[in-house]
């Protein structure tokens, strides 16, 4: 009888737990930006539809299209229905802390910056793209020496485009440079800002504009504006390098490699972390090739324009940061180039 | 036209719009009723609903107003967002480097704004004046500059290191007008404006010669008006307006700060306003809060039956185009029956 009182009893308690500890059922994902820019915004949604899949949640998006007079509606209408929110907070990282001290019981997560609230109630998920950025340097260093490949000048020169001129973009720009010159110091590493993220003619003018000056690779680093920079590369016949998702295939034989940013697959992470009870609120996760959260896509497409001892090198050169052996020093904000 | 008359056309208009709005929803095989129980939830429905509707008001009110007073007097300002925007960012460089107390800084700081914007659309009038440049194309070029050098200014010298957007760093805690449910207090300022602009329209002698110069240019100049002076007075008010709409919502929204895209669409929308309103002070500002009840609605309405929140600058647009051209459909067959009728009358006594 006792038995069977304390079996009851260790079920009503796994039970109250079980209610306690249930499982998020609704998720919002707010970003600052819109969906179908095939890389940054675009890989977070498809970790979200992954989540769906797997575990039936309820998903939605709010997309603030770069207008700021969206960003705090939009954030709480989010905050008020969903129990977790995967934010993207560029431009209102204050208004965010705001809100989760508001919303105490739900689950933010600031995906690619990192935010602070007194509370600690935010959680940030930051990757390590000065890592990517220098496998995209080094890339392009490497392929700017090779003049067997079509369309490839003898000046080792290499271009970047960015969207905003702000510490995640110059930080890519950082990494970019660095792997550049760590292939060979002599390359030289013109970057344009274009102040938009949005509008590809503007990403295409930039590249046209280093194609000119003599770049043979141009890596994008501007979100849609930046598919302009994959089209300039296929239409007078040079390099692209894609950003955050893979972007190989949006012009095949112009797009040598992506680096990759994994925000879907982060938030997808964090998401198991948070039904197997691991994930620690107010946290700072950084994420970078180690995790393999940052890093280089390299397909079929790529083959098809590398040689195979280049993209041996490359690879080796993506184990060894991977395994520690080397290291990139992150970014410091106002830190000269 | 009569106010009864004009508030009875924008209201027709207003049905007319949502009716071929209705229409629109379904053809996307969406459920209109879904889609207005949400833009009405999100819009009126709660106290934070308010606060976001409101919030979204406040600065449409200064600006369809500014579009709506320079317009009654004949001049064509566009330049709404860019007058909008040098306000704001004047208003956040004074919000951050001020050193006098609240009491003194932010009426300084709205002063500012609004000056600032004032020499905006001043810069227009001057060319006008001084060279006869149709203010049409020089206000709305102007918002091109507006844009840039803003863009400039916050992305270089007033840039905030540690932000991760070209903004400015926030404006000094004491100098905001939100409360903490984020509601913006600067909305009294902004019914306290147009109150006073009514009043100018309709008891000052120069809101008096604005509308004839507005009605005939030449017909006013021969009755006396000062038709130079008065075209300067008016570009100088509108911006002045339209800057005090960017001051307000650097003390009073969200964002205490400037950033890149801060003006959002709140000029044009202005100009949307003072069309449906056809220049008048108080249908203005009731559309004024319409509008800002849409753009609040409408993200709750892309939140629950995921039609785009673009389809509300489609509302937006179809209430625009229905409201005048109801007022057009009855000004011609009013005007036709009313004749029919004298003429029925005239007959009738001979």
């Amino acid at each position: 009888m006792k038995k069977i009182s304390l079996i009851l009893m260790t079920l009503l308690l796994a039970s109250s737990i079980a209610v306690f500890a249930a499982a998020p059922t609704k998720i919002a994902y707010v970003i600052n930006g819109s969906l179908g820019d095939h890389a940054f915004y675009d890989s977070g949604y498809a970790g979200l539809m992954q989540i769906k899949k797997e575990f039936g949640v309820k998903v939605k998006v709010l997309e603030c299209k770069f207008d700021p007079s969206l960003y705090y509606p939009s954030l709480l209408t989010a905050a008020r229905w969903a129990d977790v929110i995967f934010v993207i907070s560029y431009g209102f990282e204050k208004e965010l802390a705001r809100i989760a001290d508001r919303f105490p019981k739900k689950v933010f997560v600031n995906v690619d910056t990192n935010v602070k609230d007194p509370k600690h109630l935010i959680t940030s998920v930051v990757f390590r793209q000065e890592e990517g950025a220098f496998l995209a340097g080094a890339t392009a260093a490497i392929t700017t020496t090779l003049t067997q490949l079509p369309g490839i000048n003898p000046q080792k020169i290499i271009g970047a485009v960015g969207g905003d001129d702000d510490i995640v973009i110059k930080a890519f720009m950082y990494g970019y440079k660095k792997g550049a010159h760590y292939i060979d110091p002599a390359t030289k590493v013109k970057i344009v800002y274009i102040g938009n993220w949005d509008d590809p003619a503007k990403g295409k003018q930039a590249a046209l504009q280093l194609y000119a000056q003599g770049a043979d690779v141009v890596f994008q680093v501007a979100a849609l504006a930046g598919i302009g920079v994959l089209k300039a590369a296929k239409e007078v016949g040079k390099y692209a390098i894609g950003v955050d998702s893979n972007e190989n295939s949006i012009a095949p034989g112009h797009v040598i490699t992506s680096d990759l940013k994994e925000v879907g697959k982060s938030m997808y992470k964090i998401y198991k972390m948070i039904l197997d009870g691991t994930f620690k609120r107010g946290h700072l996760y950084s994420f970078g090739v180690k995790e393999g959260m940052v890093g280089l896509a390299i397909d079929d497409y790529t083959k098809k324009i590398l040689p195979k001892g280049v993209i041996d090198r490359i690879e080796r050169l993506q184990q060894s940061i991977a395994d520690g052996k080397l290291k990139i020093e992150p970014y410091k904000a106002g830190e000269d180039m | 036209m009569s106010r009864f008359r004009k508030f009875i056309v924008g209201i027709l208009g207003l049905i007319v719009g949502l009716i071929l709005s209705i229409l629109i929803v379904k053809m996307q095989g969406k459920s209109p009723l879904e889609v207005y129980k949400a833009l009405f939830g999100y819009s009126l429905g709660s106290l934070l609903s308010i606060i976001s509707t409101l919030n979204a008001a406040t600065p449409l009110i200064l600006t369809g107003l500014s579009a709506a007073m320079a317009w009654d007097a004949g001049a064509i300002n566009l330049g709404q967002p860019g007058q909008f925007l040098i306000g704001a960012i004047t208003a956040a460089l004074l919000g951050i480097y001020l050193p006098f107390p609240v009491w003194i800084s932010i009426p300084l700081i709205l002063i500012g704004a609004a000056a600032a914007g004032a020499l905006w659309s001043g810069l227009a009038a001057f060319f006008r004046q001084k060279y006869n440049m149709d203010e049409f194309v020089s206000t709305l070029m102007l918002n091109f500059i507006a844009e840039y050098f803003t863009t400039y200014l916050v992305t270089y010298p007033f840039l905030d290191p540690k932000a991760y957007v070209a903004s400015t760093t926030a404006i000094r805690k004491a100098f905001t007008l939100a409360t903490p449910d984020q509601f913006n207090k600067g909305i009294y300022l902004a019914v306290l404006v147009a109150i006073f602009t009514w009043w100018i329209v309709k008891r000052w002698g120069i809101g008096y010669e604005w509308h004839m110069i507005g009605l005939n240019q030449r017909f006013a100049a021969v009755g006396g008006c000062k038709t130079e002076r008065d075209y300067s007075l008016a570009m100088l008010y509108s911006g002045a307006l339209s800057g005090l709409a960017g001051g307000i919502l650097i003390l009073g929204g969200t964002q205490h700060r400037f950033m890149k895209g801060i003006g959002g669409n709140f000029g044009w929308d202005g100009v949307m306003l003072a069309m449906i309103a056809n220049n008048d002070v108080i249908m203005t500002v009731i559309f004024a809060f319409f509008f800002g009840a849409l753009k609040a609605g409408g993200i709750g309405m892309e939140f629950d039956t995921s039609v785009p929140s673009e389809f509300i600058l489609v509302i937006e647009a179809i209430i625009v185009i229905s409201v005048v051209a109801t007022r057009a459909t009855i000004d011609l067959y009013g005007g036709k029956l009313k004749a029919l009728v004298k003429t029925r009358r005239v007959v009738k006594n001979s």
